[in-house]
């Protein structure tokens, strides 16, 4: 097939389409669908014009045109050959895959801790190449790859340039410690979309606490090697807990001295090993201070200006980064029922071959072991999997179906809504009204 | 190549909660939008 710039999914409200380029996702209506599907079918714009009275097409291809999707007055796009599933997206839009249990370290927060306890197999490396086949058939362009330790893979580097052989966007998300230079020259000629290092302490002491190993300076000079090396975002990843949430003025003195493009911001959830180390647990007006005062130096100090990005998130929800408090991006999500997007938008898959609907699952849900990718068809387990299934009908509770915030929110996340509440159906144990996120739907 | 879409009706009663549920308009693209918007996940 020739390579186009588009891709485009059928899915049940239309159409999911990815942008090569960009690496992005826009999300159309049945009508843009049909009107796709004329497109590729050569149909002239007033025989498409004709079909739809309602709508100024001239106009709509016009816009078509200013992002790409049309060029040279023809449809940039292939489109995915797959089964349309009722509000349920035909296959993930995007895969987290832990593609080792091995590590060289022991971090206090490790969040796959319980998943990759296990005594299976990991899965080979023509096993792990079937999956990006499957990636690749059924338009699912991104996979997240962490461990473990994910450098400590067999064959990890042929298994990343397999991925972009086959136009997957790779994000991958190391501790930093085991690079040289060998690696690092390796590393930055394969095209990432970003390679993210994990740096949860400011200073040796405040590393050594969470990561339990002494390899603060190192780290340090590997990011630094990695950003003067690397044509992609070299990211500084911090998840914020009670030892590093005083320390955000340094960290983001650390991205300007070696040189990384962005720092990162995620919180801290209750899952896998944090479960023994609670105390390091910040609450969700913690937090959302730390992210206030990170934007504010963001701002005020001049990273802005020279051009340091920086990016936080609620752990499942976009935030805002313009003038004022943080706030809540209104943006539904592609996907129906109750709670958060795993098993609905994203799947989890573990170093053994089990398909997970989140990497948090394990902290409130037995793994269901028989949904293993090699006894089971991928798309089979997206669809009857039984955790699944469990997650795709909760039942969840009157207060959140009646807020404001519910087509954003969907209630949230489930491992914080079991955490915090103890009832799988609760609200979001971090819901954001709570920190008064309640004014972006309001303006 | 071949699609196998069938469209999928909000009007339907056995969709009827996902009508209820869920936002459509906010993230989905039409040709009657002035623009084309992006859709984020978070990572």
């Amino acid at each position: 097939m020739v390579f186009k710039n588009f891709e485009i999914r059928n899915e049940f409200f239309g159409a999911l389409v990815w942008d090569f380029k960009n690496k992005d996702f826009l999300a159309f209506d049945n009508d843009s669908l049909k009107i796709f599907k004329l497109l590729n079918e050569n149909k002239s714009l007033s025989e498409i014009s004709s079909l739809f009275p309602n709508y100024n097409i001239s106009d709509f291809i016009s816009n078509l045109e200013k992002v790409g999707l049309i060029k040279n007055n023809t449809l940039d796009a292939n489109f995915v050959n797959n089964e349309v599933l009722p509000g349920l997206l035909s296959a993930p839009a995007r895969l987290h895959y832990t593609v080792t249990a091995k590590c060289n370290l022991n971090c206090k927060h490790c969040f796959t801790r319980d998943i990759l306890k296990s005594e299976l197999k990991e899965l080979t490396f023509s096993e792990k190449i079937k999956v990006l086949d499957f990636m690749d058939k059924y338009g699912i362009r991104e996979m997240l790859i962490g461990g473990g330790e994910p450098f400590c893979a067999d064959r990890f580097l042929d298994f990343l340039k397999e991925g972009v052989k086959r136009n997957i966007s790779l994000k991958v998300f190391s501790n930093g410690t085991i690079f040289d230079d060998k690696l690092i020259k390796e590393i930055s000629e394969i095209p990432l979309t970003y390679l993210a290092i994990s740096l949860d302490g400011s200073d040796k002491e405040s590393y050594q606490e969470m990561r339990n190993g002494d390899y603060f300076d190192l780290i340090l000079e590997n990011i630094t090697k990695l950003s003067k090396s690397c044509n992609y975002d070299i990211v500084i990843q911090v998840t914020i807990s009670k030892s590093n949430m005083n320390s955000i003025d340094d960290f983001f003195k650390i991205v300007e001295r070696t040189g990384a493009s962005k720092l990162k911001l995620r919180p801290l959830k209750p899952g896998g090993a944090i479960l023994d180390n609670n105390d390091l647990l910040v609450s969700s007006q913690e937090y959302y201070d730390v992210l206030n005062k990170a934007k504010h130096i963001w701002n005020t100090k001049g990273y802005r200006e020279k051009g340091i990005k920086l990016d936080y998130s609620w752990g499942n929800l976009r935030l805002t980064c313009d003038q004022g408090d943080i706030d809540l991006v209104r943006m539904p999500q592609p996907c129906v029922g109750f709670g958060c997007l795993g098993g609905k938008v994203n799947a989890f898959l573990d170093a053994y071959g089990i398909l997970h609907p989140c990497g948090f699952v394990n902290s409130f849900l037995e793994t269901a072991v028989e949904d293993n990718i090699r006894n089971k068809d991928i798309l089979d387990i997206w669809k009857t999997g039984r955790n699944f299934l469990y997650l795709r009908n909760i039942k969840g509770n009157s207060e959140c179906k009646a807020c404001n915030l519910y087509s954003t929110c969907r209630g949230g996340c489930r491992a914080r809504a079991h955490y915090y509440n103890k009832d799988i159906n609760a609200k979001d144990g971090w819901c954001p009204k709570d920190v008064g996120m309640n004014k972006e739907l309001n303006r | 190549m071949t699609n196998t879409t069938t469209d999928y009706d909000l009007n339907n009663t056995t969709t009827q909660e996902n009508k209820d549920n869920f936002e459509f308009e906010a993230i989905l693209n039409c040709p009657s939008k002035k623009d084309i918007k992006i859709f984020k996940v978070v990572d």
